[in-house]
Parts: C-alpha cells; structure tokens; sequence
C-alpha cells in the first residue's frame, strides 16, 4: 500500500486549568446569582428559573446580573466577576445560546 | 516492454523514482510514449529483500494515499472540505524557505483554542492550502493580526454568525507573491490562484492552530462561503489616493496584512452616476440593511473583550473599483469626504434600528438616549461614526464591491510589529454621542425651541418639542418644560471652586443646580452613583422622567429606585452631563437640614475634595 509521510497541522495547545468550585449541598438560604448575556430570551429562561428554585428552596434569595461591557452580548470583566462572586454562593448563567 | 504491448499484451513496469524522465523517453523513443509505470522510491539494487518487498508491495498508487490523506483529514475536521496538498515534510521544509525565522519560533497563541502557533504549523498549513514560499510572511503577519488582544479572536471564531476574515495586503511583498488586485481580485480562477490560497491559508489556520472546529468551537449556524478564503491585494497602481495601509500609519513601502472580519459581501453596482454624490446616494443603501447585524450595531453597545476591555466599533469595508475612485478624485474628494458622505446619508429610523435589537442592551449602554424612544422616527446613522467606513481601492471593472457591516475591528500588521489602539474614554465617548445626537433633533425639529411634556391615558409620559406631533386630545394637557437660557461660555481660566462649610455634626453638602434649580447634595464618597429626591426632579422640572428601575443596596437595606438620565448638572463650575441618576427619596432622620440627594462617586471622580477641618471648609476643585 502506499504510503503518504505527512506533518501535522493541529498546533499543541497552552495548558491551563480551572479547579471546580465546592458545590453547596443545599441552596436554601443561599443568594443565587442569575446571570443574563443579553442575548434574547436568555432572561425567560432565568424567570423561569428563579420561579422553580423559588419553589423547592424558599428561603433562597435571588439576584439578577449582566455584563457590564459588551453590545449584543454583554460581557462578564474580572471586576464584574469580583462583585457577583463577592454577593452570592452560586450563580446560574445563560447565554442564549 | 514495449515490445510485449506490440503483440497485445498490456504492461507496467517498476521504476525508481530517478529513472522515471528516462523510461517515458525511452518508451517514446521506441514507439510507445505514455507507457505505464509503477514508480518505487529507489532501484532494487542493493536493497534488502524485506525493503524491495515493502516498494513492491506499495503497490496502491500514491493517489489512493492521497486520497486516504482527504478522508481521513475530514473525518479530523482537519480540512476545509476542498482538496488538501498533503504536507509531507520534504513539502514544509520547502515552506519554511520563505522566511527567515526557526521553524519553532512561536507566532502567537491562537483561540479559541489556545494552539502555539509555530512558524512550523503555519508552514504545513500553508502547504495544504496550497500556498508557495512567499505567501508564508504574510500568513504568519495575518495570524499576527488574529492574535491582537484588540482583535478578540474568540468572538468572531466562536460565533453563532458567518464571520469571515477578509485579508487585504499591501506593498512589495503581495506583489511577490502575485496578489492579484485588479480583475476579479476575490476570485476564482487563475489570476486570484494567490489570493486564494493565502486566504484558505488564513481559514486552515484558524481551524488546525486556533481550534475553530465547525461545531465544536464555531458555532456558525449558517455558514459562508467566504469563510473558505477572502483575500486581495489593494490595487494601489490605480488608486488616486495614498494605499490604505498609509491611512493606518504604515510606511507606503512597507508591507503589511489587514484582517478584518465580514459577515458577508455584497456587490454593488453603478454604470449610471457621474457625481461623487449620486454614487455616494446609492451605495449607502447599501449599509442600511438591519437585517445585517451591524446595522446601528452602536446603539446597543459595542464589541468588547471583558479580559482587555478592547473596544470596537462596527464598520463597513468598501472596495471601490478604480473608475469609479476618479469620479471622487476628480470632485476633489478623499476618503474623507467619502466617509462623511456615506455617514450622513446613511441612515434608518430609529424604530426600524430597533426592530431586532434588546432595548435593555440600549439602556444599559446608552441610557442619555432613552428619548429617542419617544422619537421613532428620528433618522439615525447606521455607524457609529465616518471612520467606519473602511475605504480601498480594488478591482478593474466599474463596479463598487462592499461587504457589508462585519465584524469591526480592523487590525493592520507588518511582519515584526502591530499597532494597537488605546481604548477610547467612555466620558468623551458618551460627548460625542451627545452632540451627535442633539445635532440630529435640531436638524429634525430647527423651528422648536421648547420642549412639552404629555402623558398618555396608559401612563406613558412623552417628550417632544413640536407641540403638533402631540395628539389633539393630549394637547391642551401639555405641559411647557421650563428651559435653562444659554449660558454664555465661562471665561478661560483657573477652574472654579466650591467651598463648602464643614460642620462636624452633619455631612459635607455641596450646592449644585440642575435645570438652573439650586439643590443641596451630601457629598458622599461611599456612593457609586449619585442620587436626587423624585422632589427635586420635580422642582427642576424633572418629574416623571422615564427611567429604568433598579436595586439600591445601602446601609439600612435594598430598595427599589429608577435610574433616570438627567441631561446637565452643574457643579463647582462644571457642567456635568448627561448623567444617569437614581432617583430616590432620602430617609429624614439624623439630618438637621433637608437635602435633596447624595452627589456620589460619578460625579466627585472628576474634582478633587479638599477638606480643612482646621478651617472649617473643604473646596471641591475640578481635576
């Protein structure tokens, strides 16, 4: 059979790692950040959300957030991650897509 | 062998690669040119019998491997669904000639995937691509270009959009290289064979060095078919102005690489205009398709890596074709009054910006300019300003090919440096929305010089300054907004300062006025924002102002307030504005004298606060 010696085109990549966050075992009590990129319907997805774990953790709190920088789509800064993650034990995000 | 297909007897022979010129010259020389060969890597002689067996045995043409090579590369996601040149490395070794830097020299780190991009794998990408040499300095420029922080790679690469890199070159090395500028500069065909292959260079690179895998990382829901290569020199020759990388501050003998990313192209055409004007007047319809997503894309924002905070604006990129780049000329018009051209008349009503945009995103980005909500109308440019207009001259025929809205940001690179741009003060940014702005309303309504306030049964509180656009049985209700009297300019000199009275058992209070109306503020360096009493917008002629609700977190709880845009403020001498406040009413207790608000951290960033207790005073000094 013959044979083709060829290199190969897919570049090695940079590693890095992120070390999952401790997840809580409950969330009542807990702030719930409610994170929106702006992208449309993103922020029904979240009413619906908050309406749901309203209902199984009613001493949750909730609040809202987006990015502070973007257009169509509005971006999370490392300030903006700062913040959320300085006011709530856990965040669920959208983007829409 | 010859001799066996005289008498009928089909053949094919083994032969080393070395002997090959000699056999079909010996076939043809004895009658029978075109004889079939099985071509082996080298003679038999003094080959071991396992080595003969392993060439002998190949015996699958090497286009089966070739063809293996595409299946397989496919089925990688390796390819771009064209035919690959294999890159064997007899193949990169003779890429890598074309410049002078190390094979494992890196490049640039290239996301979405964070792949190295070495001098090496840009080689073998540029081999299957089908790229010479020459086109290997200007990949490694473009992918210099991708990797700007001000480029933000991973929005266009990731994308649920068809954003596709539009490549343009400059000087003496895309003449090496054959770029073709003129006839049919995007392809297809022989006279582009050059920029094709650069451009698929470009592509291949994304997908095998960036990682931008269809469906894994780029989400584009559609596709393009521009995606797979868009490049072309400028056709400087028949340009009447300076190249388009002299705009962007290079040496006109430098070479250099733009990439840009396009949503799309969209040709125009124009046999028929003989004015700067009219073909100005026909070719910004062009750019007022919102179904394109960067029509009045600014409205809501702009595109911005949270990592640098690299702001773009969306642009347009406009090849003219050089006939039609002398009617200009001729005009004596440049880029310039291309650009503003195109700008002014560019345009859609704000209500037709809107259709497929997130009001909130508009809020949020731009809330001086919640009023034109109750103006829908009003004619809004479609860019955010004439420079996004990108202007260069290519092609032969008389044609104006643009692509439409793309991505914005434009990076322009040489081989050894990039420019970057700084990113742009939102203060100043926000000034010259204003002026824009408050330019088109006088230009909409030049007669008005007072603004009525109106509200509607269902509550809608409405502005407007022609009393007669206020519906018959609104009008006799219509309020007459009291207006500041233009104040004459501040004579140069010294910034003014407010002293304040420091009395140990109350708060700093400063004394501003909005709409003329004086307010007392607490001057509060704790606050993010500041805040005014729903009262004192009221007494300022305020009242009822549409805003945006929102939380306030303060020391006695949250509470829910409206942000509200106010146009000016005046402190200290300096006018303030337009200036989002939260309009909220002060609790009473523990104040000795009532005080309409907090002047907070918005406004105090621009003074300096200057307290002698000593004195009793403290001043308030703008910066």
């Amino acid at each position: 059979m013959a044979r083709l010696e060829i290199l190969s085109p897919v570049a090695t990549t940079v590693e890095h790692s992120v070390k999952p966050a401790r997840r809580p075992s409950d969330l009542d009590g807990l702030k719930i950040g409610l994170y929106w990129n702006m992208k449309a319907g993103g922020d029904a997805a979240l009413d619906r959300t908050e309406q749901l774990l309203r209902g199984r953790f009613p001493k949750a709190t909730f609040r809202r957030y987006t990015g502070s920088v973007g257009w169509l789509m509005r971006h999370c800064t490392a300030e903006d991650a700062d913040r959320i993650a300085s006011e709530v034990h856990a965040v669920v995000g959208t983007t829409a897509d | 062998m010859v001799e066996m297909e005289r008498r009928g007897v089909p053949t094919v022979l083994f032969t080393a690669q070395t002997f090959v010129h000699d056999a079909h010259r010996s076939a043809a020389s004895f009658g029978l040119a075109g004889l079939p060969l099985a071509v082996v890597p080298l003679p038999f002689t003094n080959q071991k019998p396992e080595d003969v067996h392993r060439m002998a045995g190949a015996g699958d043409d090497l286009l089966d491997a070739w063809g293996r090579l595409q299946a397989d590369f496919l089925k990688r996601g390796w390819g771009d669904g064209f035919p690959l040149v294999a890159p064997t490395e007899r193949a990169v070794a003779a890429m890598l000639r074309g410049t002078k830097r190390a094979p494992g020299d890196q490049v640039a780190v290239l996301e979405p995937g964070f792949g190295i991009a070495t001098v090496e794998k840009l080689a073998i990408n540029a081999v299957m691509a089908g790229c010479g040499p020459e086109h290997l300095p200007l990949l490694i420029a473009a992918v210099r270009c991708l990797a700007e922080p001000k480029m933000y790679i991973r929005n266009k690469a990731m994308s649920t959009g068809p954003h596709a890199p539009l490549v343009l070159v400059n000087g003496p090395k895309g003449r090496v290289a054959n770029l073709n500028s003129g006839m049919c500069a995007l392809g297809p065909g022989a006279p582009s064979a050059s920029n094709t292959v650069l451009g698929r260079a470009v592509r291949l690179a994304m997908m095998n060095v960036g990682h931008t895998y269809v469906g894994v990382s780029d989400m584009d829901t559609i596709g393009s078919p521009v995606k797979y290569s868009c490049c072309c020199a400028e056709n400087e020759a028949e340009s009447p102005w300076e190249p388009y990388h002299v705009t962007r501050g290079f040496a006109k003998e430098a070479s250099t690489v733009t990439v840009h990313f396009v949503y799309g192209i969209c040709e125009l055409h124009d046999f028929k205009s003989t004015t700067p004007e009219d073909l100005v007047r026909v070719f910004a319809t062009a750019a007022t398709n919102v179904a394109q997503v960067g029509t009045g894309l600014w409205l809501i924002g702009r595109r911005v890596d949270p990592r640098s905070k690299t702001e773009e604006k969306e642009h347009n990129t406009l090849f003219i074709c050089p006939e039609h780049a002398q009617i200009f000329v001729k005009a004596g018009w440049g880029r310039r009054q291309i650009q503003e051209a195109l700008y002014r008349e560019a345009r859609l009503p704000f209500k037709t910006m809107m259709l497929n945009k997130e009001p909130q995103a508009m809020a949020a980005s731009h809330p001086e300019l919640s009023w034109m909500h109750d103006h829908p109308d009003l004619p809004i440019p479609v860019v955010e300003d004439p420079a996004c207009f990108d202007i260069a001259v290519v092609a032969s025929t008389s044609r104006w090919w643009a692509p439409p809205p793309g991505a914005a940001r434009t990076s322009t690179g040489r081989g050894s440096r990039s420019r970057c741009r700084s990113r742009t003060d939102r203060a100043t940014r926000h000034r010259a929305l204003a002026l824009l702005t408050l330019a088109v309303v006088l230009a909409a309504a030049p007669a008005a010089a007072q603004l009525y306030r109106w509200t509607h049964a269902d509550g809608t509180v409405h502005y407007t300054a022609d009393l007669n656009a206020i519906p018959p049985a609104y009008r006799d209700a219509a309020s007459l907004l009291a207006h500041p009297q233009a104040r004459p300019a501040p004579p140069p000199g010294p910034p003014e300062a407010a002293t304040i009275r420091v009395d140990p058992r109350a708060p700093l209070t400063v004394g501003v006025r909005l709409n003329g109306v004086p307010l007392t503020l607490v001057v509060d360096t704790g606050a993010e924002r500041t805040v005014i009493s729903p009262a004192a917008l009221e007494r300022a002629g305020f009242g009822g102002l549409p805003g945006r609700p929102i939380q306030i977190l303060g020391v006695t709880g949250t509470a829910t307030a409206q942000l509200v845009t106010v146009p000016l403020l005046d402190v200290a001498g300096a006018r303030i504005g337009p200036l989002a406040v939260i309009a909220h009413a002060l609790p009473v207790a523990g104040r000795s004298e009532p005080v309409d608000g907090l002047l907070g951290r918005d406004v105090l960033d621009a003074f300096t606060l200057t307290v002698d207790t000593a004195s009793g005073r403290a001043t308030l000094t703008l910066r």
